[in-house]
C-alpha cells in the first residue's frame, strides 16, 4: 500500500528520483519546458482532429448538410488538405526546430574551464576517474553543484548509456569512442542515474548515484580523497583479500586490481553496493553482498570468493572502514 | 491492340462450360497435394493464418512481460527469460507478423483489384510462404529450447557478438530472420512487377486503386530497405561464426556500423508496416463515406513522398550515440518533415468523410480507433524527432508507448478493419455485429489503458528492457495499471479472433458486393474463385463498380477479355505499365513442388549453419541450387509451361515470345534489391575507412593490379558476349546464339577463377583486419552474382540446344543480360573502391 | 528509354526524380558534414560562419532552386494539358500534377533541413 500511495503522490506531484519532469539542472529544465509546450499543443491538435472525425462521421450526416456539388468540393477540399495536411505540420515543425535546436545547442555548449571526469561503462557498473589519475571510484559520482562538468564517456565492453534524468539528457558509452556530456546540477543534492542502453543480463541493476556538493566543499572532498590512504587490515585479512579479490579490485596503496573490477578505495562512503543492488545504510550490507551477490545480481561478473563466513566478515568489516 | 472478343459469326462460349474449364485448369488440389499450390488466394490464406498464430504467440510473450513488470522486484520470470521474451516479442511482431500480414493482404487483393487472375510469379509466392513458415518455426523453436536471442530485437553489437552472447540465440535470429526476409523481398519483387505489368485494360496509372499505389510504394521500400539488414545480418553472422571483425573496434571495425545498417533498414521498415495499413484506410473510407475519395492525387503524392523521405530518417534512432550537432539537426528536421505527407493523408480521409455520407459499420469502428491511436502516436513521434527531448526519453518507456501507438494504431487496427471488410470475400459470410463491437471496445480501451499511461512511466524515468525495478520511484502504480489493462487488451483481442473464427460457421450469408463498394475485387462471386475473373474487365474509371454497375454480369457471361481456356494454360493479361494497354498474354505456371523443395533445402541449410555442420550445409546448398535451376528450367517453351505447339489465336503474343516480358521486369527489380545490398556494403567500406577508430589499411595495394584487372576484363568480356547475344536476337539474328551464351558462361567461369586466384595471391587476413574482411565480402558478392549468371547462362545455352530459347521464344535472353551488366558494374565499383580510392585517400 | 523522353514532365519517372535528388543531396550533406568535421573541423568560435556550413548552404540552395524549377515546369505542363484534354483518359495531366507536388514537397524538405544550418554549429558533439 505504501508503494501505491507513494506512486500516487509521485504521479500527481510530478516528482521522482529519476523523473524527467522533475528537473534539477538547466538542461533537464529546458527539456521539461519543451515537453510541456509540445504536449499542450499536440494535445489540442489531437483533440481537434478527433472531434473532426467524430463530427464528420456521426453528427454531420444527420444534420442534413451533406454537400455534393463538385464545384464546392473542388474549392473546399484543397483547403482542408493544404491547410491541415501541409501548413499545420509545416508551421508546427518549423517552430519546434527554431525553439528546440538552439536549446540542444546550449546543452552541449563547450565549457572550457569545467572539470572533466572520465566515466567508463562496464557490465554492470560505472568506473569514474578524476583528472589526476589517482582518484578512481565506482557507481558514485561526486561533482560540484551550480557549475557544468564535462563527462568523457566510453565503454570497456558493450554499449551502455549514461543518464541522470533530473540533470540532463543521456549519452551513449561506446567502446572505441569517447563521447562528451555536459552535466550541471542547480543545487547540491543526491541524484540518481540509470544505464539506459540494454547491456545484457543485469542492465536493470546498473544504477548510479550522483552527489552534487557546493564548490568549496567539493574541492575539499577532492583533496581529501586525493590524500586518502586506506588503512591496512590485519595481515591475514589483507593476504586473503589480495589473493581472492586483489586481482580485480584496486584499493589504493594495497592492491593493484589490474583485471578491471570496481575500485574499492572509498567503498565505505558509497550509498549503494552492486550499482544499486543494496544500500550501504542497511546494517551488514557489505557482508550480505559478499555472501549473496550471485543471488542478488545473478550472472554478475564477480567471482564468489571461496572463503568461510568468518573471514568474509573480517573483509567486510575492513571495507566498511574505507571512508575518506 | 485488344484481346480477342468472340466474333459475331462464332458461337459464343457457354458461360457454364467456361466456368467448369477455368475451375479445372485453376484447381487448387486438396490433401497432401495442396503443398504444391501456387495460386495467390490460397497462399494469402496461408500467410494470414500463419501470421495470426505468430501474433498470438508474440502476444502471449507480452502478457508474460507485463505480468513480470506489474510489481516492483517481482520474480515471476527471471532476467534470462525476460530478456529473451522482449527480444522475441519484438522480433516476432515485426518480422513474423506485421510485414507478412500486410503482404498477405496485398497478395490476396492486388490481382483482384487490378483485374488480374494471379500474381506474376505464382511459384515465387509459394516459395515466399514456405520460407516464411520455415524461418518462423526455426526462430520460435529457439524460445521453446530456451536458447532464444536475448540482446533485443535490434541486436546491437558488441552485445550480440560471440564474446558477449556466446550462445546460439543471436545466430538463430541472424539466420532465421534472413530466411524470412527472402520471403519479404520475393513478395516485394512480385508485387511491383504484377502492379506494373498485369493491370486490367484501361487501368492507367491514374485509375489504379489507391491500395495498389500504397503497395507499389511499399514493395519498392521493401526491395531497397531490407537489403541493408540482410547485409548486416550476414556480416554479424560472419563475425560470430568465422571471426571476421566488422564491428570489433580493435581489429578495425566499429559497433556503430551495425546501428547504421540496422536503422537504414529499421526506419523504412516501420513505414513498410504502416503504408499498407494506410492503404486499407484509403480503400475503406470512400466505401463507407459513399463517395469517391477526395484528393486521389494528393494521396499518391503523400505515399510516394513518405516512401522516399522515410529513407532519410534513420539516424533519429541514434540521437544519443555522439554524432555532431548539425548532423543531428538534419535528421531532426527530416524526421519532422514526414509529418507533412502523413498529414496530407489524414486530411484526405477527413475531407472524404466531411463531403461524403458516412455510415456506420464494424470496419468503420475499427477505423475510428485507428485514427485516434495513430494520430496520437504520430504526434509523439514528432516530439521524439526533436533532438533535446529525445535525449531524455530515448530508451525509456515513452518510446515504447510511442511505437505501440503507431504500430498497433497504425497497423493492427486498420488490419482488423480490413479483415472484417473483406471477410465476406474470404468466406462468403458477413461478420457479426454485437460481438465485434464488444471486441473493439475492449481492445481499444485495453490498449489505451496499457500504453497511454506508459508515456508518463517513461517521463518518470523508467528505461526500456529492464526486467525489474525498485519500489518507490513512482513507477509502481503506472506499471500496475499498464499490466491490468494489458489483460483487458488481451481479452479484447481474443474476442476479436474468436469472432472472426466463429463467423465462418455462424455468419449470415453475404449478398454480392455487400458493402456496395467501388472496388473491382467485389465483382466476383463470393467466396472468390481461384481464377478471380472469368473474363478480364476493361476499366474506365477509378471506381469501376460505381461507374459500370453491370460489370459483374458481363464478366460472368464471358463477354470481356481473355476468355480462352481450352489450351489448358493459366493466363492473365500483360499490359503497358503506364497506359495499361494490353500488349501480351502472361502465361502462368500451374501447381508445382519446386517452391516447397527449394524452401526446404534452404531451411536445411539454415539449420546446418546453426548447428555448424558445414558438410550438410554444402549439400543443402547444392540441393537448393538444383531445385531452383530445375524450377527455372520449367519455363517458357518447356512442355510443362507454354510449349511452342500450343495453338493460340488473337493478336497478343505470349509473354515468353516477346523481348519485354514480366521476367525482365522481375530481374531488374531484383537487381535493384541486390544493388541496395551492394550499396550498403560500399557504405560499410567507406564508413569504416572514415570513422573506424582503429582502421588498419594495408601499406600498399591490397590486391595484385594485374590479376584484378584480368578478372575485370573477363567480367566485362562475359557481359559483352551476353549483350551481343541479346542485341543480335533483337535484330532477328538467331545464329550462334548457343555459342555466344556458352562463351559468356565460360568467360564468367574464367572470371571466377581469376577472382579466386587474385584473392589467394593477395594473402589477406580477414580474421585480423576489418579491411581484409570487407574485401573478401565484396569479392564474395560479385562472385555470387557472377556464379548465378554463369549457371543461368549455361542453362540458357543448353536450352538453346533443346529449342526452348530461340528467336521464337527469345524472352529469357533479355532477362539474363542485366544480371551480367550488374555483375560487371559491381566488379568495377568494388575494384575502384578497393584499389583506387585508398590511393587517393592516403595521398 | 531515351533520355529526352524521360525528362518530359509527363514521364512517370518524374514522380521519382524529385525525391531521389533530395535523398542523394541529403546523404551527401550528412556525409560531407561528418567527414568535414572529422578532418578539417572549423574552430567553435566561428559559430555558424564556417566553411562547412557555407558549402552545405550553397549546395542546398542550388538543389532547392533546381527542385522549385522542376516543380514549376511540371505545373505549367499540367495546366497546359488540363486545358487541352478535359475528359481525355490519358494519364499525362496526372503525372505532371503529382510530379509538381512531389518536387515541391522535396523542395520543402530541402528547405527545412537546410534551415538547420542556421541553428547549429556543425561539429559540436
Amino acid at each position: 500500500m505504501t508503494g501505491i500511495a507513494a506512486g500516487l503522490s509521485a504521479l500527481t506531484g510530478c516528482r521522482g528520483e529519476l523523473a524527467i519532469v522533475d528537473p534539477a539542472g538547466p538542461a533537464a529544465r529546458s527539456i521539461s519546458l519543451l515537453w510541456w509546450g509540445m504536449v499542450i499543443w499536440f494535445g489540442l491538435v489531437l483533440l481537434a482532429v478527433t472531434l473532426l472525425w467524430i463530427y464528420s462521421v456521426h453528427v454531420r450526416p444527420r444534420s442534413g448538410r451533406a454537400v455534393t456539388e463538385p464545384a464546392v468540393i473542388a474549392r473546399g477540399a484543397p483547403r482542408w488538405i493544404v491547410g491541415g495536411g501541409v501548413l499545420l505540420p509545416l508551421i508546427t515543425v518549423t517552430i519546434l526546430l527554431l525553439l528546440g535546436l538552439p536549446a540542444g545547442h546550449r546543452m552541449a555548449a563547450p565549457a572550457p574551464d569545467a572539470l572533466v571526469i572520465e566515466v567508463t561503462g562496464h557490465q554492470w557498473w560505472w568506473e569514474i576517474r578524476y583528472p589526476d589519475g589517482e582518484v578512481i571510484t565506482a557507481n558514485h559520482l561526486v561533482m560540484p553543484a551550480g557549475e557544468p562538468v564535462i563527462l568523457r564517456l566510453t565503454s570497456a565492453d558493450v554499449i551502455h548509456s549514461f543518464w541522470v534524468p533530473r540533470l540532463a539528457g543521456k549519452m551513449d558509452m561506446i567502446p572505441g569512442h569517447t563521447n562528451r556530456l555536459r552535466l550541471e546540477a542547480d543545487q547540491p543534492g543526491l541524484y540518481r542515474g540509470q544505464c539506459s542502453e540494454f547491456c545484457g543480463a543485469q542492465h536493470a541493476r546498473m544504477l548510479l548515484t550522483v552527489e552534487a556538493l557546493p564548490e568549496p566543499e567539493f574541492s575539499r572532498w577532492l583533496s581529501r580523497r586525493q590524500q586518502f590512504l586506506p588503512p591496512s587490515p590485519a595481515s591475514k585479512t589483507l593476504a586473503q583479500f589480495s589473493t581472492h579479490c586483489g586481482d580485480c579490485h584496486r584499493v589504493s596503496g594495497l592492491t593493484r586490481g589490474l583485471s578491471g573490477g570496481p575500485d574499492l578505495t572509498d567503498i565505505g562512503a558509497r550509498p549503494t553496493l552492486g550499482a544499486g543492488t543494496l544500500t550501504m545504510s542497511e546494517p551488514g550490507a557489505l557482508l550480505r553482498w559478499l555472501q549473496e551477490h550471485r543471488r542478488l545480481k545473478p550472472d554478475n561478473r564477480m567471482v564468489a570468493p571461496p572463503l568461510p563466513a568468518a573471514e568474509l566478515s573480517d573483509i567486510a568489516a575492513w571495507l566498511e572502514q574505507l571512508v575518506p | 491492340m485488344s484481346a480477342r472478343r468472340p466474333a459475331a459469326a462464332e458461337t459464343p462460349k457457354d458461360p457454364a462450360h467456361l466456368r467448369a474449364e477455368f475451375s479445372r485448369v485453376w484447381v487448387n488440389p486438396r490433401g497432401w497435394r495442396s503443398l504444391s499450390v501456387v495460386n495467390h488466394t490460397a497462399i494469402a490464406y496461408r500467410f494470414l493464418i500463419t501470421g495470426t498464430v505468430f501474433f498470438v504467440l508474440a502476444g502471449l510473450m507480452a502478457m508474460l512481460m507485463r505480468t513480470q513488470l506489474a510489481l516492483p522486484q517481482h520474480e515471476f520470470v527471471d532476467h534470462k527469460l525476460y530478456n529473451q521474451l522482449f527480444t522475441m516479442h519484438g522480433t516476432v511482431m515485426m518480422f513474423l507478423f506485421a510485414v507478412p500480414m500486410m503482404e498477405a493482404l496485398a497478395v490476396y487483393l492486388i490481382p483482384k483489384m487490378i483485374g488480374a487472375r494471379d500474381l506474376a510469379y505464382p511459384r515465387l509466392s509459394a516459395f515466399g510462404y514456405w520460407c516464411y513458415l520455415f524461418g518462423g518455426i526455426i526462430i520460435l523453436s529457439s524460445l521453446a529450447l530456451q536458447m532464444a536471442p536475448d540482446s533485443g530485437w535490434f541486436m546491437y553489437t558488441p552485445l550480440s557478438n560471440a564474446v558477449f552472447s556466446p550462445g546460439r540465440g543471436p545466430d538463430v535470429w541472424l539466420l532465421g530472420i534472413t530466411f524470412v526476409e527472402i520471403s519479404a523481398v520475393a513478395a516485394g519483387v512480385e508485387l511491383i512487377v504484377s502492379i506494373l505489368c498485369t493491370r486490367a485494360a484501361g487501368m492507367s496509372l491514374d485509375k489504379m486503386p489507391l491500395f495498389a499505389w500504397y503497395i507499389l510504394a511499399t514493395a519498392g521500400m521493401i526491395i531497397i530497405g531490407f537489403p541493408p539488414l540482410i547485409l548486416a545480418s550476414i556480416l554479424l553472422e560472419l563475425e560470430r561464426a568465422a571471426n571476421l571483425p566488422f564491428f570489433d573496434v580493435v581489429r578495425g571495425g566499429d559497433p556503430l556500423l551495425w546501428q547504421h545498417l540496422f536503422w537504414l533498414f529499421g526506419h523504412p521498415e516501420v513505414y513498410i508496416i504502416f503504408l499498407p495499413a494506410a492503404g486499407v484506410v484509403s480503400t475503406l473510407v470512400p466505401v463507407f463515406a459513399q463517395r469517391p475519395i477526395i484528393g486521389y492525387r494528393w494521396a499518391v503524392l503523400a505515399v510516394i513522398g513518405t516512401a522516399f523521405i522515410s529513407f532519410g530518417l534513420w539516424v533519429h534512432h541514434m540521437f544519443t550515440v555522439g554524432i555532431p550537432q548539425l548532423a543531428l539537426a538534419f535528421f531532426s528536421a527530416a524526421s519532422m518533415m514526414v509529418a507533412i505527407p502523413t498529414g496530407i493523408q489524414v486530411f484526405v480521409w477527413l475531407a472524404t468523410l466531411w463531403y461524403g455520407r458516412p455510415r456506420y459499420s464494424l470496419p468503420m469502428l475499427w477505423l475510428a480507433g485507428f485514427f485516434f491511436i495513430f494520430v496520437a502516436g504520430g504526434l509523439t513521434g514528432v516530439m521524439l524527432a526533436l533532438v533535446p527531448f529525445d535525449w531524455q526519453v530515448h530508451d525509456t518507456h515513452f518510446v515504447v508507448a510511442h511505437f505501440h501507438y503507431v504500430l498497433v494504431g497504425g497497423m493492427l487496427f486498420p488490419l482488423i478493419a480490413g479483415i472484417y471488410y473483406w471477410l465476406p470475400h474470404f468466406s462468403g459470410r458477413m461478420p457479426s455485429e454485437r460481438v465485434g463491437r464488444w471486441a473493439f471496445w475492449l481492445t481499444f480501451l485495453g490498449f489505451n489503458g496499457t500504453f497511454l499511461i506508459m508515456h508518463w512511466t517513461g517521463l518518470l524515468g523508467m528505461p526500456r528492457r529492464i526486467y525489474t525495478y525498485e519500489a518507490g520511484l513512482g513507477w509502481d502504480l503506472p506499471n500496475l495499471i499498464s499490466s491490468v489493462s494489458g489483460f483487458v487488451l488481451a481479452i479484447g483481442t481474443a474476442m476479436m479472433l474468436a469472432d472472426i473464427a466463429l463467423h465462418f460457421r455462424f455468419g449470415r450469408r453475404a449478398d454480392p458486393n455487400p458493402w456496395q463498394s467501388n472496388g473491382l475485387e467485389w465483382v466476383m462471386p463470393l467466396p472468390a474463385p481461384p481464377y478471380n475473373f472469368l473474363t478480364l474487365p476493361t476499366v474506365d474509371s477509378r471506381d469501376p463498380l460505381w461507374s459500370q454497375p453491370a460489370l459483374a454480369e458481363t464478366l460472368q457471361q464471358g463477354e470481356q477479355l481473355l476468355p480462352e481456356i481450352d489450351h489448358g494454360l493459366r493466363e492473365t493479361l500483360g499490359s503497358d505499365p503506364v497506359t495499361a494497354r494490353p500488349r501480351q498474354i502472361v502465361h502462368l505456371p500451374t501447381n508445382s513442388w519446386w517452391p516447397l523443395a527449394a524452401a526446404a533445402a534452404i531451411g536445411a541449410l539454415c539449420l546446418a549453419l546453426l548447428g555448424k555442420v558445414y558438410g550438410m550445409a554444402l549439400v543443402a546448398t547444392v540441393i537448393a541450387a538444383v531445385c531452383l535451376l530445375r524450377w527455372s528450367w520449367e519455363n517458357g517453351a518447356h512442355a510443362s509451361s507454354a510449349p511452342l505447339a500450343i495453338l493460340r489465336s488473337g493478336p497478343l503474343p505470349l509473354h515468353s515470345r516477346t523481348f519485354d516480358s514480366v521476367g525482365r521486369y522481375g530481374m531488374i527489380t531484383t537487381l535493384l534489391a541486390s544493388g541496395a545490398l551492394y550499396f550498403s556494403l560500399l557504405f560499410a567500406w567507406y564508413y569504416l575507412w572514415a570513422i573506424a577508430p582503429e582502421w588498419l589499411p594495408p601499406a600498399g595495394a591490397p590486391l595484385s593490379w594485374t590479376l584484378s584487372l584480368l578478372a575485370g576484363t573477363a567480367a566485362t568480356a562475359a557481359c559483352a558476349l551476353h549483350t551481343i547475344a541479346n542485341l543480335r536476337l533483337r535484330r532477328g539474328v538467331e545464329q550462334q546464339l548457343g555459342v555466344l551464351t556458352g562463351a559468356a558462361a565460360l568467360m564468367g567461369t574464367l572470371q571466377l577463377g581469376l577472382m579466386v586466384w587474385t584473392l589467394h595471391h593477395a594473402g589477406l587476413q580477414p580474421t585480423l583486419s576489418a579491411h581484409d574482411a570487407l574485401v573478401i565480402v565484396m569479392f564474395a558478392f560479385v562472385g555470387f552474382h557472377t556464379l548465378v549468371a554463369v549457371l543461368a547462362t549455361a542453362l540458357q545455352c543448353w536450352r538453346v540446344h533443346y529449342g526452348y530459347v530461340s528467336l521464337a521464344v527469345p524472352y529469357e535472353v533479355p532477362v539474363v543480360t542485366p544480371l551480367w551488366s550488374f555483375s560487371a558494374a559491381c566488379f568495377w565499383l568494388g575494384w575502384l573502391s578497393i584499389m583506387i580510392m585508398p590511393q587517393v585517400w592516403l595521398g | 528509354m531515351q533520355m529526352s523522353k524521360m525528362l518530359q514532365p509527363t514521364h512517370p519517372l518524374q514522380l521519382l526524380a524529385g525525391h531521389t535528388v533530395w535523398l542523394l543531396w541529403f546523404c551527401a550533406l550528412y556525409a560531407g558534414v561528418s567527414l568535414g568535421c572529422q578532418w578539417f573541423p572549423p574552430s567553435p568560435q566561428q559559430g555558424f560562419w564556417n566553411w562547412i556550413s557555407a558549402t552545405a548552404g550553397l549546395l542546398s540552395g542550388a538543389i532547392l532552386a533546381l527542385l522549385l524549377w522542376a516543380a514549376i515546369c511540371c505545373w505549367r505542363s499540367f495546366r497546359r494539358q488540363a486545358v487541352r484534354s478535359a475528359g481525355d483518359a490519358q494519364p499525362r495531366p496526372f503525372v505532371a500534377a503529382v510530379a509538381a507536388g512531389l518536387y515541391l514537397l522535396a523542395a520543402l524538405a530541402t528547405g527545412l533541413v537546410s534551415l538547420t544550418l542556421l541553428l547549429s554549429a556543425p561539429c559540436l558533439q
